[in-house]
């Protein structure tokens, strides 16, 4: 089966600077969530850059559906932006304060030509209407209610606000979902509750994930495959149970190690 | 003598709202008590309260006992006595508690010559050491350098430093670890862990996250929208949580526990 | 969600439109024509001559009404070059990158370094005095530091997260532009502009004070304050007028800007 996402000898450096990623192999399947686990400093940021093609990596190649990745071409931009979506980290920096709601979920209906020519064909109110139409459809399947949409995100708590950015990147309806420490601002009960909206998200469109995150706890929760990085290589790979449950590197030991467990009953 | 007693603290807003409803503990030299709560619980304020520091826009009622000296309603020369040599405190965010335009090895200075009266060499000697105790590597060259100079770890070390060189018997630690790696945050919880109980210190630990406050405390007060919901020990909480939102906090902690359980790395 | 109007808004709104209106009625009628020197010289103020007259005989109002008008004009079409020039400006170099973006910083901070007057004086030199020289020289001013505050808007909003939520969503750069930066850096230059109107009025004060700028007979507030500078003991009306007028203009901006600025805070509306 041929990777959505697959990347091969990647690295990165800026210029006149140690490299920031080195030699990253690897490949985001349909049907498989995948967790890359890294610290700061790791290169997990610019290697989720690479992977949403914000930046071009300067040794390796990227490919999507098997062709080598060409932003360049307006084309096949907008189909790789169509099945490829992301969800930021800090729900405060990723919407726009000054955009309402309901326009933030439209952005990518414009934007990706996602409107059909049928509906488009029918003059501005039709395709107003369709919109409107999507963007609640988006929010219900977020767990949130229509009248969110007239308003603006500082009325929003951050759990609603991360909601949003969820629903932002499904419109589209996208083979894969790269989430970006989507959950680390959270509340843990919130945490535990957009976690459960991801997973649900990704079984019912059929979405793979791939999650970056420091948070083992929260990757394990999710991911089938997971990756170690350190300092942009990769140290581990493999499926998550062998990864977490029987890791090879004394670095995953050590992380593993250093998350705080809730006390067993004795 | 208690160390700290604070009974039917209350904060409130000017326009009355309440922020913190009727909150009662107390805390012994050796003791531990971990405040768990999410955003919006008044965990934070209280331990701002405690060293009367509360915003001006807010104001409190009850009482707050530091040893003999009542804060609510004290004089800011009063509060200064007690600041630092009674009560110390760390705060979640290394890189704001710090002052970004003075070098380290200046502001551990000024706390080692205003409450240990050290001048001259005395104080280099003193700032070294007191980098030592908290485990930074290569001390002399954090010493000369800025706090954006170093890692978030070492920031918080020194921040933890800061708030020990003036020797108090309490110590409020408001979320000092969620804001670093996980790793990091390992050694940083084990680090206080270590030198409050070197120092026979009273520990006050606010967070959000059960599993470290497991970690560090033994006793924990669950707070929700500013009222105490339920309190008891560590794992009488974890195991048996009499109130609703307390079990709800603790499943969901409980999700993400129970992902890592793979087999024996514990 | 309308917010209630501040205070310093109200006022300066005040402050300024008794000088617009002066200035506007000053096309429509005039107590007398401003070269009309028919009025005894240096005669204090009466009902005739509501601010006297000058040391040539010529109605004080009435030329006061002038350099309402003079004024406006300055702090309006300065601040539009300037606003116009410096948003341009600084659009290019907020969106410079590495080297270019260097290159732009410290071009953009040496023009802030040339004086307004300097660049004045050679404008003379090369034309000569007139209110559109002096109109010129204070917008050249006037971008410089409009360019500088965009560039430094349009580096804060680029780092942002949604700017790059905006890419992943297909959206092209020029819709990037026109749906979330020009959105976001509107406010603070409004203010910027508001704060310029009023300094850009005080500078065309200070040209035509120094010769630079309007000419005579015409009636700049400066010049009038130059032409009775040697009578201010004996005839002080002829200094306090023009320098009150302009007083008045210069604080009713800076409270406009500062009422724009609460009125349009964006951090204020975070009250959940």
């Amino acid at each position: 089966m041929t990777a959505i996402i697959e990347a091969s000898g990647v690295g990165f450096s800026y210029p006149h600077a140690a490299p920031t990623l080195h030699n990253i192999d690897l490949a985001v399947r349909q049907g498989t969530n995948l967790g890359i686990v890294g610290e700061s400093g790791s290169g997990k940021t610019t290697l989720l850059a690479v992977l949403l093609g914000l930046q071009r990596p300067t040794s390796g190649q990227v490919r999507f559906s098997g062709a080598p990745l060409d932003l360049g071409n307006r084309d096949s931009l907008v189909a790789f932006r169509r099945d490829v979506q992301v969800v930021f980290q800090d729900p405060y920096s990723s919407l726009d304060p000054r955009q309402r709601i309901d326009r933030v979920i439209a952005e990518p209906l414009r934007s990706l030509g996602l409107v059909p020519a049928a509906i488009r064909s029918d003059g501005r109110r039709a395709v107003s209407e369709w919109i409107d139409e999507q963007v609640e459809v988006a929010l219900r399947a977020v767990g949130l209610t229509g009248d969110i949409a007239r308003r603006h995100p500082a009325a929003l708590s951050g759990g609603q606000r991360q909601r949003v950015a969820i629903a932002r990147a499904i419109v589209s309806r996208p083979k894969v979902l790269l989430a970006d420490e989507p959950v680390s601002a959270l509340d843990v009960t919130t945490r535990a509750r957009i976690v459960d909206l991801i997973k649900e998200l990704g079984s019912a469109l059929g979405m793979s994930i791939v999650m970056v995150s420091h948070d083992l706890t929260v990757v394990a929760a999710l991911c089938d495959e997971t990756l170690v990085l350190r300092k942009g290589e990769i140290l581990e790979h493999g499926a998550t149970a062998r990864v977490l449950g029987a890791p090879n590197h004394a670095y995953t030991r050590r992380l593993i190690a250093s998350v705080p467990r809730l006390p067993n009953s004795e | 003598m208690t160390l700290l007693q604070v009974d039917a603290l209350s904060i409130a807003t000017r326009a009355g709202a309440p922020l913190v409803d009727g909150l009662s503990f107390s805390l012994n030299a050796g003791e531990r008590l971990g405040i768990i709560g999410e955003s919006g619980s008044g965990k934070s304020l209280t331990s701002l309260a405690v060293c009367g520091l509360l915003p001006a826009d807010l104001t409190a009622t009850g009482s707050v006992h530091v040893g003999d000296l009542e804060v609510i309603g004290a004089r800011e020369s009063e509060l200064i006595a007690i600041r630092g040599s009674r009560v110390g405190i760390v705060f979640q965010e290394p890189l704001t508690a710090l002052d970004p335009l003075m070098r380290i090895g200046r502001q551990l200075a000024i706390v080692l010559r205003r409450f240990r009266g050290l001048r001259g060499a005395a104080i280099d000697d003193a700032a070294l050491a007191a980098l030592e105790e908290v485990h930074i590597r290569a001390p002399k060259r954090v010493l000369r350098a800025f706090p954006h100079e170093i890692s978030g770890g070492e920031r918080q070390r020194v921040a933890i430093a800061l708030a020990l060189a003036s020797g108090p018997e309490i110590l409020i630690a408001d979320e000092p670890t969620t804001a670093l790696d996980v790793t990091v945050q390992a050694e940083v919880l084990d680090l206080l862990d270590a030198l409050v109980a070197e120092r026979n210190m009273a520990l006050l630990f606010i967070t959000h996250d059960i599993a470290v406050v497991s970690r560090i405390a033994d006793n924990v007060i669950v707070m929700r929208s500013g009222v105490e919901v339920e309190r008891g020990t560590v794992r009488g909480i974890v195991h048996g949580a009499a109130d609703a939102y307390t079990r709800d906090l603790i499943a969901s902690a409980r999700e993400f526990d129970d992902a890592l359980a793979f087999g024996d790395i514990r | 969600m309308r917010r209630r109007i501040p205070h310093s808004l109200t006022a300066g709104t005040i402050l300024v439109a008794v000088i617009v209106l002066l200035a506007v009625a000053s096309w429509f009628w005039l107590p007398f024509p401003i070269d009309d020197m028919s009025g005894g010289r240096l005669e204090a103020p009466s009902w005739h001559h509501l601010f006297g007259t000058d040391k040539l005989g010529r109605d004080l109002f009435a030329r006061s009404m002038i350099g309402a008008r003079i004024a406006l004009e300055a702090g309006f079409f300065a601040s539009l070059i300037g606003g116009l020039v410096g948003v341009t400006l600084g659009l290019l170099a907020g969106f410079a990158q590495r080297w270019w973006d260097s290159i732009a910083a410290s071009l953009l901070d040496s023009l802030i370094a040339f004086p307004t007057l300097l660049v004045a004086m050679l404008l003379v030199a090369a034309w000569s005095a007139s209110l559109t020289t002096a109109i010129v020289a204070i917008g050249f001013a006037i971008a410089t530091v409009i360019a500088r505050v965009t560039r430094l808007l349009i580096k804060r909003v680029l780092n942002q997260d949604f700017i790059l939520a905006s890419r992943a969503s297909g959206s092209s750069w020029p819709r990037i532009i026109v749906l979330h930066v020009l959105p976001n850096i509107w406010p603070t230059l409004l203010v910027a502009l508001a704060l310029q109107f009023g300094l850009a009025s005080l500078s065309e004060a200070s040209l035509s004070y120094l010769g630079l700028g309007t000419p005579p007979p015409n009636a700049s507030w400066g010049s009038l304050l130059q032409e009775a500078q040697a009578t201010v003991t004996t005839a002080p009306v002829g200094a306090i007028a023009p320098g009150l007028l302009l007083v008045a203009l210069v604080v009713g901006t800076n409270l406009v800007a500062d009422g724009l600025r609460e009125y349009l805070d964006p951090t204020l509306r975070r009250q959940s």
